[in-house]
């Protein structure tokens, strides 16, 4: 179990979000910029970044796609909320 | 090939519906101008295009563009949910209320159901490409409009 990340499902959340998000745009920019060696070394961070938060998120929250469901008694990918609710 | 991740690209969390904004963003959504255009404008050119770039930016951009369509697609769903009979009656989204009750169509603001029309794919890259530069062109008119 990793520590250090905030407990609040909607917080984490968010972190991925804004990770993702960073994530995304270093990938645009990398497409036209495949040679481009500062933003390979900050996707390369955000890249691992973004995976722990994620394996933290999907081990105390649920799965973010159908292919990270963990539970063996129950398929929790079905729970709501879904991402346009609230 | 796609896989769902269950998350929003950005968080909405709207608490008051506006039935009448609602009905503005919708043509963000299936207008001529919208996500569903432009998710199928990027994902249907890119097999005309000939080096690596112009194919990765054109996939890349047209899946972040169907994360774009999610968002809007939320903003008009959370914007109605709440909304009663009377507000959406007294607000343009009535016409649009009489067949989709709060169900998310695609249609502009203006009543006209989503086309392909609205975009073109011509299998020549420049000529798609120039497309491009127009259709993003759009985007920053319905940002200061």
């Amino acid at each position: 179990m990793l520590t250090g990340y905030d407990r609040n499902k909607d917080r984490v959340l968010k972190q991925i979000m804004a990770l993702s998000f960073t994530q995304n745009e270093l990938v645009l920019f990398l497409d036209t910029h495949p040679d481009n060696q500062k933003a390979l070394a900050k996707y390369r961070e955000i890249t691992a970044e973004l995976k722990e938060l994620r394996k933290f998120y999907k081990e105390n929250f649920g799965p973010l796609t159908n292919a990270e469901v963990t539970s063996k008694t129950e398929w929790e990918w079905i729970k709501s909320p879904w991402p346009w609710e609230n | 090939m796609w896989q769902y991740e269950k998350k929003l690209q950005f968080p909405i969390n709207i608490k008051r519906p506006n039935p009448k904004l609602a009905n503005f963003i919708i043509s963000q959504y299936g207008g001529p101008d919208g996500e569903m255009g432009a998710s199928m404008r990027y994902l249907s050119q890119r097999y005309s295009m000939d080096d690596d770039v112009a194919k990765a930016i054109l996939t890349d951009i047209g899946t972040e563009e169907l994360a774009h369509l999610e968002m809007v697609a939320t903003l008009v769903h959370q914007l109605t949910k709440n909304a009663t009979t009377s507000e959406i009656e007294n607000s343009p989204l009535a016409l649009y209320y009489v067949d989709h009750a709060k169900g998310v169509w695609p249609v502009s603001a203006g009543g006209q159901a989503f086309t392909s029309m609205s975009f073109a794919v011509k299998g020549d890259p420049i000529a798609d490409l120039v497309e491009d530069l127009a259709a993003d062109a759009t985007i920053s008119y319905a940002q200061h409009e």
